[in-house]
């Protein structure tokens, strides 16, 4: 893989807790421009890639490079046209707004006052305010602010909207879009908040227990994936269904009806499921975001356990 | 307008069903505007490619069409194919209930009974 | 862009700086006060007429002040990391543009200028004592010694201060840790003094004097080692 190709790309990224490993050789490949949503159950290891990627937490093994650059090697040139929005504010909390916004500008290169005045109107927020006297959502704007003052390339966000009213979540995801509009900028996003990551993104990485177990277009992984309804006329077994494919996921049971969620979807599957549950029907439904995190977090609960 | 929070159906999907219902139902006559996949973009936190797929897809279907350097307009004939995919929609919702009228047993006398009775709720609540 | 980083380790600071200075002036304003008071209600004489005797007792008050600040002179130098991690704008700080050189460089000129306000006072505060004519360290050699008695203890619970900010994550927890490492091993040796037959053996004054010799050498380790194992320590951990 080469590194220059995509905005942010990690190989065998890999970091250890004592015993236990967080994040486990994932291969992240974000493509320039793209909108990447970064999914996964909460401990999956979001935040430790994240954290990984900003050079916060230096990796067991494996690299990271920002615009083709090492981030182990040259950190402050990757970091330099790189904005990142924690999960709650972490700017100086006895600082006053204006404060922290004069100190980035001292320590970014290409910070714009101008870009920064303007969004710190737009976003209506107080100048003179502490850090720490700020709500929520008005901390996750002025996050998103210092991110985005210096034209940043690349935009990491890590689950900015938790906590957040449902209005200020839909401001806030408008903002990301109006960021990634404005100009040719790399996204990349963690969230629990699925319908907006299924509406917003055009890529996904799917982390579960440390790996990356999907990566790809956000709608390819909604397309391959399906919900196919059998009304079995004999009952059948879930390892008598796991065994006809490897792309059965989770499978639910309700009365007579067993629902099996298929990844990478094909009709021969879907029939070959029918025929051996002698199913006389076979309803086959698309899944929205949400249901197809939980139904494969569920699949791959149940093949591991 | 917004896209419904309980939809299965693939987000481009639900843009361009959004625009043929905005056509069908006279929100966008022919010749009008439509808002630019920014603005739609921004409208709906929708991803901007998305947008963009919905477009083409409704542009395909001639429903609308683009004035290059202006933007995208419902076309001088979009009605009709709006509408003929609206009635698509119907013959969907329609099937789903039939097959849900089958599966409990009912005849075609008490399924043409709910239907009657639908129309009127809808009819009366339309006017009031 | 390293005035930027200084100006934002001076405020990060600025609480335990400032307590130190007025602990500093703590007892050198009492002594003013009680002078006062003594001149306007029983001398009656008027209250700026100073005596160079006063004098030299205010800067021995002065030196008392630096003394003081033994307690507060770890916090300063606990504030910058142990803060920025408790606080957790050291992630904020991690990802921005900025080297860890840089970082690190910076807060410790900012710690070393604030460390070096009381001893400098202390140092032209005891040059100038034992200069006057009633000096209260009788010479100048003994003002000098204690003033580097004082120096380096004070350096020595700074540097175990700055040394346990770089591993910890509060400065309070930092100076508390410092506090107590040095009370204890100070009175490790003393109880030593008190015990080990040889030393039992030496006059009450030789003994006295060495012992204030081993302590100011132990804390001089203290701070050499201190601030430059905290000092590696920032600079190799995986986090800030």
């Amino acid at each position: 893989m080469n590194p220059t190709e995509f905005a942010i790309s990690t190989d065998l990224l890999t970091r250890r807790f004592g015993q236990r490993t967080a994040v486990n050789g994932v291969g992240l490949a974000v493509p320039r421009g793209a909108i990447y949503g970064f999914i996964g159950l909460n401990g999956a290891g979001k935040s430790t890639t994240i954290r990984m990627l900003l050079g916060l937490l230096a990796p067991s093994s494996g690299s990271v490079h920002l615009n083709g650059i090492n981030i182990a090697f040259e950190p402050v040139r990757a970091k330099s046209r790189v904005g990142y929005v924690p999960d709650r504010p972490t700017a100086y909390p006895w600082m006053r707004v204006q404060e922290v916004i004069q100190f980035c500008e001292g320590v970014f290169p290409d910070w714009s006052p101008t870009l920064a005045s303007s969004l710190l109107k737009k976003y209506r927020i107080d100048p003179r305010a502490k850090v720490s006297k700020l709500s929520k959502g008005t901390g996750a704007k002025l996050s998103l602010l210092l991110a985005l003052s210096h034209d940043p390339q690349i935009l990491i966000l890590d689950e900015p909207t938790d906590g957040l009213d449902p209005i200020a979540r839909d401001e806030f995801f408008e903002e990301v879009l109006r960021a990634s509009l404005d100009s040719p900028r790399t996204v990349l996003i963690s969230s629990h908040s699925l319908q907006d990551i299924q509406r917003a993104t055009d890529h996904l990485g799917f982390l579960h227990e440390g790996r990356l177990i999907y990566q790809g277009r956000t709608d390819e992984l909604l397309g391959t994936t399906k919900r196919v309804r059998l009304l079995p006329d004999t009952p059948i077994e879930d390892a008598a269904l796991r065994r006809l494919s490897p792309d059965v996921s989770h499978i639910a049971r309700e009365g007579r009806a067993v629902t099996v969620t298929l990844r990478n979807f094909s009709p021969a599957v879907a029939e070959s499921l029918r025929t051996a549950a002698h199913s006389p029907n076979l309803d086959i439904a698309d899944l929205s975001l949400d249901d197809a995190f939980k139904d494969i977090v569920k699949g791959m609960e149940a093949t591991c356990s | 307008m917004t896209l419904r929070s309980d939809s299965n159906l693939p987000v481009f999907q639900q843009v361009a069903d959004l625009i043929r219902h905005g056509i069908s139902s006279g929100i966008y006559a022919p010749g009008d505007a439509i808002p630019s996949v920014r603005a739609q973009s921004l409208k709906l936190k929708v991803n901007p490619n998305t947008i963009q797929r919905a477009y083409e897809e409704l542009e395909r279907e001639g429903i609308i069409e683009s004035r290059r350097g202006v933007g995208m307009f419902v076309a001088a004939a979009g009605e009709a194919p709006a509408r003929a995919s609206a009635t698509e929609s119907i013959r969907d919702a329609f099937e789903q209930g039939v097959r849900t009228s089958i599966a409990a047993g009912l005849s075609r006398a008490a399924t043409d009974a709910a239907y009657a009775r639908a129309w009127q709720s809808q009819r009366s609540g339309a006017k009031s | 862009m390293f005035l930027t980083l200084l100006r934002k380790d001076w405020r990060l600071a600025k609480p335990a700086f400032l307590l130190m200075v007025v602990l500093f002036f703590v007892p050198a304003s009492v002594g003013v006060a009680v002078t006062a008071y003594a001149r306007i209600f029983e001398d009656k004489v008027p209250l700026l007429r100073f005596s160079n005797d006063d004098f030299a007792d205010l800067l021995s008050l002065l030196v008392g002040g630096g003394w003081l600040c033994i307690f507060v002179g770890p916090a300063v130098a606990a504030c910058q990391f142990a803060r920025e991690r408790r606080e957790r704008t050291s992630e904020f700080l991690g990802a921005l543009p900025v080297s860890r050189g840089r970082i690190i460089r910076s807060k410790a000129l900012t710690t070393a200028c604030m460390l070096a306000f009381p001893l400098l006072l202390c140092f032209l505060a005891s040059i100038s004592a034992s200069t006057s004519n009633h000096n209260p360290f009788d010479g100048r050699t003994q003002a000098l010694s204690m003033f580097g008695l004082l120096s380096a203890i004070f350096l020595g619970v700074c540097g175990l201060g700055w040394l346990f900010s770089c591993i910890l994550s509060s400065e309070i927890l930092a100076t508390t840790a410092a506090l107590l490492v040095s009370a204890t091993l100070a009175f490790k040796i003393y109880l030593v003094f008190q015990v080990v037959p040889s030393l039992k053996a030496l006059s009450p004054m030789q003994r006295e004097l060495t012992l204030t010799w081993t302590i100011a050498v132990l804390f001089a380790c203290f701070a050499i080692v201190g601030f430059i194992a905290g000092t590696i320590i920032a600079s190799v951990r995986r986090t800030l």
